[in-house]
């Protein structure tokens, strides 16, 4: 199994504050991983310095790329499509990615685009935040990419939506592929994780296999989660 | 499929499947779904399905047939070996917890036995989820 | 890696809707002007034309702002900045697209004239004779083709310089934005301002002569040779600008987060 990630010594500070320090992160091929931490904790910060679109210092690597242009050709994010305007409808977002991306796979996106009932036709100012969800994963795990980062995919999503998000991103994840899915509540998508990284004081507090808590410490993964947190460790509350 | 977080998954996957093969959901010899599928409907890990599977295929209890996908055995002493396995697990847990309350074995064997009177006969064994 | 072509359509595409949106509203306005003068009873072949002609400076300022914040988004939208290709090539595609996407409202807006004109032709045509006396004395007359190119080169040249300007303002205050504490990065954003403030009006002072002097020097029918000194000088800052925001763009700009 070879790393599809590989960050050494990253630090990212904005603002002359320090979000992000002595950051280290091995990432294996073919993983679905949680990255769990407080809100600001740093969880969309380390994907942004994934994908380039935050600058930082330190070396990331991705599938043994680390200049920013090729990293992107082997990254898929879940980006929550402001670039568009309100009137924009959500086929015209897709021939937009299908242009942009020549991994982009429309039959992947078709199959899923079904299985999570989305309507091409509406504008994007018409969809709820489920359904626009629903459209970014889609349009997220349709290219054929090497690793997928999916920031806090169910915040504010009733469980239905949910659940079908969850389905889709086992039934379409790529074999090879790894899935890197943020989040800050643990239960609801703890039974699909491999591993967990926990981001917490600027750092990578913890990265664990999933049933290595369960296996070895006989903890629900979010006990485990919330222990963390509780011996004075301070959360931090900067974006 | 909803899990007990406190207990590895792919433990809980094993469990659930020797159940469908013992309520003969799946009959002997009969082929399991693809992994993926499998991952898709307990809405799991593949990776973790996976485990599952490699352990059961180890204890025999499936075969796993190159290209053709794995298959239940039909070995009829590895299936009753099973069950006695599952039979066992489930006693040692009611047993547990009468001991608890302090019963001495003959009036665990008394009340169990009261307890199936009462019921009358007994279609199903429940299932305990923990 | 995204072809520079695939990249160059999409941003084309997100920027021709917006100058169909303008054009609808131009469309727009034309009409109720026209309606008016119908209920003024002043209405006649040549009205669409008068107000096509009288409305048509709005569509060429409303749309170099329009592609001007279209332009800059791109630099700041994941979903523009996460196309798997350089930075400059990102740029060029970008500003690229800018400028067709000009050119496209110049052919439209020039289709809307000749349709309007053939409409009136009536009315229109002795003024039209009028025209052509008065310009056949001219440079504009004797070479009439190369003068309209001069004229469009030195206006998508203002353009340009203008967008890569604002482009340079941008990125060194978003740049500025992400390193400094707040209370410093508005002193720096203040400064930035005043200081492209005052760069601004001095080139539009300096190119206003240049045009002054061009058009005066075009209609008198003498030599024309020299203006493209200016032309030069607008490219030469349009080129450092360029390097500098590409520079900009790789090593500082970061998008907005989500």
């Amino acid at each position: 199994m070879s790393n599809v990630l590989a960050i050494k010594d990253l630090a990212y500070k904005q603002n002359r504050k320090t979000i992000l320090s002595n950051v280290d992160l091995e990432l294996t091929t073919g993983k679905i991983v949680g990255l769990l931490g407080e809100n600001g904790a740093g969880k969309t910060t380390l994907m942004r310095l994934i994908t380039g679109s935050a600058k930082g210092k330190g070396a990331i690597e991705v599938s043994g790329d680390s200049e920013i242009a090729k990293r992107k050709s082997h990254v898929s994010f879940s980006e929550q499509l402001h670039g568009f305007s309100n009137g924009y409808k959500v086929d015209q977002v897709v021939h937009f990615y299908e242009t942009i991306y020549p991994d982009f796979d429309h039959a992947r996106y078709d199959a899923m685009a079904k299985f999570l009932q989305v309507d091409g036709t509406k504008k994007l100012s018409a969809l709820s935040k489920g359904m626009k969800e629903k459209v970014v994963i889609a349009l997220t795990l349709a290219r054929q990419t090497d690793l997928y980062l999916l920031d806090e995919p169910f915040s504010g999503i009733d469980s239905m939506s949910r659940k079908r998000i969850i389905s889709s991103i086992l039934q379409w994840k790529p074999d090879d592929a790894t899935i890197l899915i943020s989040d800050h509540y643990v239960t609801e998508i703890a039974p699909i994780l491999d591993e967990i990284v926990i981001v917490k004081d600027h750092g990578i507090a913890t990265h664990i296999g999933a049933d290595a808590i369960r296996d070895e410490k006989g903890m629900e993964i979010e006990d485990y989660y919330e222990s963390l947190y509780e011996d004075g460790g301070d959360a931090d509350d900067e974006i | 499929m909803k899990f007990d977080d406190k207990v590895p998954i792919y433990y809980q996957i094993k469990t659930y499947l020797y159940y469908d093969v013992l309520t003969g959901k799946l009959k002997p010899g009969a082929k399991l779904p693809a992994v993926r599928q499998l991952a898709v409907d307990l809405t799991v890990n593949v990776n973790t399905v996976q485990r599952a599977l490699t352990e059961m295929i180890a204890e025999k209890t499936i075969i796993s047939q190159r290209g053709k996908g794995n298959f239940v055995t039909e070995d009829q002493d590895k299936l009753a070996q099973l069950k006695e396995q599952l039979v066992m697990s489930q006693l040692a847990h009611v047993y547990d917890q009468l001991h608890r309350l302090n019963l001495s074995d003959s009036e665990i064997v008394a009340s169990l036995q009261r307890y199936i009177d009462q019921k009358g006969a007994p279609q199903d064994v429940e299932r305990i989820s923990d | 890696m995204t072809k520079f072509s695939d990249l160059f359509k999409a941003m084309s595409s997100s920027k021709f809707r917006s100058i169909h949106q303008l054009m609808l509203l131009e469309l727009a306005a034309v009409a109720v002007s026209s309606i008016w003068s119908l209920i003024r009873g002043d209405f006649s072949s040549a009205t669409l034309f008068y107000s096509v002609m009288g409305w048509s400076i709005i569509p060429y300022l409303v749309s170099f702002v329009l592609l001007a914040v279209r332009n800059e988004q791109a630099f700041t939208r994941d979903t523009f900045r996460l196309a798997p290709i350089s930075d400059g090539l990102f740029y060029a595609a970008n500003l690229l697209s800018t400028v067709v996407s000009f050119l496209y409202l110049l052919v439209l807006q020039l289709v809307l004239m000749a349709v309007t004109g053939l409409i009136g032709w009536s009315m229109l045509s002795s003024m039209y004779d009028n025209m052509q006396m008065s310009l056949q004395y001219s440079d504009l007359g004797s070479n009439p083709v190369g003068v309209c190119l001069g004229m469009l080169t030195v206006m998508l040249v203002i353009y340009l310089l203008a967008w890569s300007t604002v482009s340079l303002v941008h990125l060194i205050t978003s740049a500025a934005s992400n390193y400094l504490p707040r209370a410093r990065q508005r002193i720096v954003n203040g400064i930035v301002y005043v200081v492209m403030i005052l760069i601004t009006f001095r080139v539009v002072s300096y190119l206003m002569g240049q045009i002054a002097w061009m058009s005066s020097s075009l209609m008198g029918g003498t030599t024309v040779s020299s203006w493209w000194i200016g032309v030069l000088i607008m490219i030469l800052i349009i080129a450092i600008e360029t390097v500098a925001n590409i520079f900009l763009l790789n090593k500082w700009v970061e998008t907005t987060t989500n």
